[in-house]
């Protein structure tokens, strides 16, 4: 049991991991990594959204889809953005400063491909509650990961003499395959065992 | 002189690419009727040459279309007119491969049959904006043709091709976008810098 779920959470943090795998999320994986701590944080509220959809989206499965499997995904979508609602608005009464610190990026995480994509994957493969959260929690990480090797590679980026045509989002890009073609090198992992 | 022995061979160039989109366009009604394992074996019997000889015809019509308007770039009228048809040869080269370029962008690895038994993605297709479905096609062209040797699914490299397999894994994804995007900004650049530089320098 708990080797299954370390190996879910390592699967879905580098072996498939959501950005550079998976092409999930790629607006705020190119958009906010300006800078180290804004994509960190920005990685941060990513896992936090993606650990509430799992459990949702399990809770949705477990007790009301059953009953109408058709409305999986306008109920997984309604649900998430509702909930991140409710969370933003608990964060700003209980905690101003973390809401400051999160700005537009919690409500903007709602429409984030990468949160509806781990409620789609964990109904497809049928994971409980426990594999559900493993699921999320490394799929948080993985995200964050992503997000804060690329931030902090473009914050040495702008020290850096690039040729003006490749400046901006072109050099990122060539940046992003090497990325992802380092974390090609994990898809070994799951062959042995 | 050479621009107008060019004009001629973008002309011929045109019109066998028309010709052939035509052609397509006029058996569509009949295809479209066909079951799932006709369509397979009309598309793999009898687009051989449709693929190796008018792909080729497609590619440098669209490319001698592009080369005059560079040529006559400073004859503001015959460069649009040129642009347009330009243009036109792309609509015509991409109007028979309407079928889910996202499908040949996304997963055309493991299912290579699956996108070309749906005819009717023509239709999804037109919502999208031109700009994106071109981008899509240039896309996935260049990431199959490299990554597996073939363009929708007949091979075009020849026997001692050997794949360049990381086109087609994720990182080439990333690597093609990054490329074209390469290209972009260079043309772009190779503009402003002319625009800056004075007339009889060029």
């Amino acid at each position: 049991m708990i080797g299954d779920l370390t190996w879910i959470l390592i699967s879905s943090m580098v072996v498939n991991n959501f950005t550079l795998t998976l092409f999930l999320g790629l607006c705020s994986f190119f958009g906010v990594t300006n800078k180290q701590e804004t994509a960190l944080r920005l990685g941060m509220a990513n896992l936090f959204v993606l650990v509430l959809t799992a459990v949702a989206a399990w809770f949705l499965n477990r007790f009301i889809l059953e009953a109408a499997p058709y409305l999986r995904l306008i109920s997984f979508i309604i649900v998430i953005a509702s909930l991140v609602q409710i969370v933003e608005m608990a964060i700003k009464k209980l905690s101003p400063a973390l809401f400051r610190a999160l700005g537009i990026y919690l409500p903007l995480i709602t429409t984030n491909c990468a949160i509806l994509a781990l409620a789609i994957f964990q109904t497809n493969r049928g994971y409980g509650l426990l594999q559900g959260l493993a699921f999320a929690i490394g799929a948080g990480l993985g995200l964050t990961l992503a997000l804060s090797l690329m931030a902090s590679i473009r914050v040495r980026l702008d020290v850096a003499d690039v040729p003006r045509v490749g400046r901006g989002l072109t050099v990122v890009l060539i940046i992003a395959t090497s990325l992802s073609l380092a974390f090609m090198g994990f898809a070994g992992l799951g062959s042995s065992s | 002189m050479v621009v107008k022995i060019w004009c001629l061979a973008t002309l011929v160039l045109a019109a066998l690419l028309m010709g052939t989109s035509f052609a397509h366009a006029l058996e569509m009604p009949a295809k479209m009727r066909y079951d799932t394992d006709e369509w397979m074996h009309a598309q793999h019997t009898l687009y051989f040459a449709y693929a190796r000889i008018g792909g080729m015809i497609e590619i440098a019509a669209i490319l001698a279309a592009g080369a005059l308007a560079t040529f006559l770039h400073d004859w503001r009228p015959a460069m649009l007119t040129a642009v347009a048809g330009a243009a036109m040869d792309v609509v015509g080269a991409t109007y028979p491969f309407k079928k889910q370029p996202i499908a040949f962008l996304v997963n055309h690895v493991g299912k290579p049959d699956e996108y070309e038994v749906n005819g009717l993605g023509c239709v999804k297709i037109r919502g999208m904006g031109i700009g994106f479905t071109i981008m899509l096609l240039a896309m996935g062209a260049i990431r199959e043709v490299l990554g597996s040797g073939s363009f929708l699914g007949v091979p075009v490299m020849g026997r001692n091709f050997e794949p360049w397999v990381i086109m087609v894994l994720p990182p080439g994804g990333f690597l093609t976008l990054g490329i074209i995007m390469l290209a972009i900004a260079w043309w772009r650049e190779r503009g402003v810098r002319r625009a800056a530089a004075p007339r009889g320098a060029r």
